[in-house]
């Protein structure tokens, strides 16, 4: 690969994603999503098949095309997994950042029973969960929707990968 | 297909595979690592899993550079776009294995998934307690020094996560329009 054919592939890839990123926001700002993640999938989705009508018009070759679409989907890829840090707040994220408030003094039990009560992270997820259908209410009781999502039995399946180790949170 | 399968093809092919192979070798070393310290210091164990994945990948690219006979010390362009390629992979990895490892939903499905004819708010309140899910954290950052007890109150330690948070904070701001999702959030009971 020369470095025109390098500077060529990293800039339309970070074109794409910038195009994914600028459609996210306007559909953001339009209407805030019931199930974000699916929209991005679908945004992500919709780009990459413009991108690739777009391309067989051109003269890239298809390894230059390929490694265009690679480093896209890697990009979109990573904002995928940095999304929910953004659309819902990571307890040790705002921790950190209320410990950084209160960088002189520090923090004891109490102000963390506080912060605590400030954020309930538990009712948040568990209603990220009702959202997305994986989980209904149904009479109090909170249970589980057909076999679960693809990606929690992966996610489950991986984790067993790693041997007992102790509970998440 | 004949046409396709020429050495320089296939040259290309291995090259494309080069940031996969290296994140195999991630996923790999990662593993062996979590399951030799049965868990503990899950983040070195990311870290030893990201740096096997670059030890790979610098070695697949050598290997390629022999093949394709470049002469030493001229490294091939796409050593930069697979290591970027890698880095965003290797992130996006990180991730995914910190979901297994730490997210709340993840445990609050698995709650539910365990028990028979369906839980209720105050159950799982109970099962996955918010000040337990704190201290485990706060246990995590403190192993990491990230943050750093002092006469039993948490000061913040390294600064990497401070800068992360407030990163996070000017996308939260920048994309959803509000620094926190709990303005309207139900309450344990």
């Amino acid at each position: 690969m020369k470095t025109n054919e390098e500077i060529l592939i990293i800039a339309l890839g970070l074109t794409l994603f910038l195009f994914f990123f600028g459609t996210h926001i306007a559909a953001w700002r339009v209407r805030f999503p019931l199930r974000p993640i699916l929209m991005l999938v679908i945004i992500a989705s919709v780009v990459a098949i413009v991108w690739l009508a777009a391309a067989f018009f051109t003269s890239l070759d298809f390894f230059t095309t390929l490694r265009i679409t690679i480093l896209y989907i890697a990009m979109v890829c990573a904002y995928f997994q940095t999304y929910p840090a953004i659309g819902g707040d990571s307890p040790t994220i705002s921790l950190i950042a209320f410990l950084g408030e209160k960088q002189a003094e520090g923090i004891g039990k109490e102000e963390l029973e506080h912060f605590l009560e400030k954020n309930p992270f538990v009712q948040a997820r568990l209603d990220t969960l009702l959202n997305s259908n994986l989980v209904r209410e149904i009479d109090g009781k909170y249970k589980i929707i057909g076999k679960g999502s693809v990606a929690f039995r992966l996610i489950l399946s991986f984790r067993k990968l790693y041997g007992p180790i102790s509970q998440g949170g | 297909m004949a046409q396709f399968l020429k050495v320089d093809n296939l040259l290309q092919i291995a090259s494309l595979l080069s940031p996969i192979a290296a994140l195999a070798v991630n996923v790999v070393c990662q593993i062996y690592a979590v399951r030799l310290r049965q868990g503990r210091n899950f983040l070195r164990c990311v870290a030893e899993g990201f740096l096997g994945g670059v030890f790979a990948l610098v070695a697949y690219e050598y290997f390629l550079q022999q093949w394709r006979g470049v002469s030493g010390g001229a490294v091939d362009h796409s050593f930069y776009f697979n290591t970027l390629v890698y880095l965003l992979l290797a992130y996006s990895f990180f991730h995914f294995a910190n979901l297994g490892n730490s997210s709340i939903r993840i445990r609050i499905y698995l709650e539910i998934k365990k028990s028979h004819g369906g839980i209720s708010l105050r159950e799982i309140c109970e099962a996955y307690n918010e000040s337990e899910l704190m201290v485990l954290r706060l246990q995590r950052l403190v192993e990491s020094g990230d943050v750093v007890v002092k006469n039993n109150r948490y000061y913040l330690g390294k600064a990497r996560l401070a800068v992360v948070a407030s990163v996070i904070l000017m996308l939260k701001i920048f994309i959803i329009g509000h620094k926190t999702e709990f303005d309207l959030k139900r309450h344990c009971p």
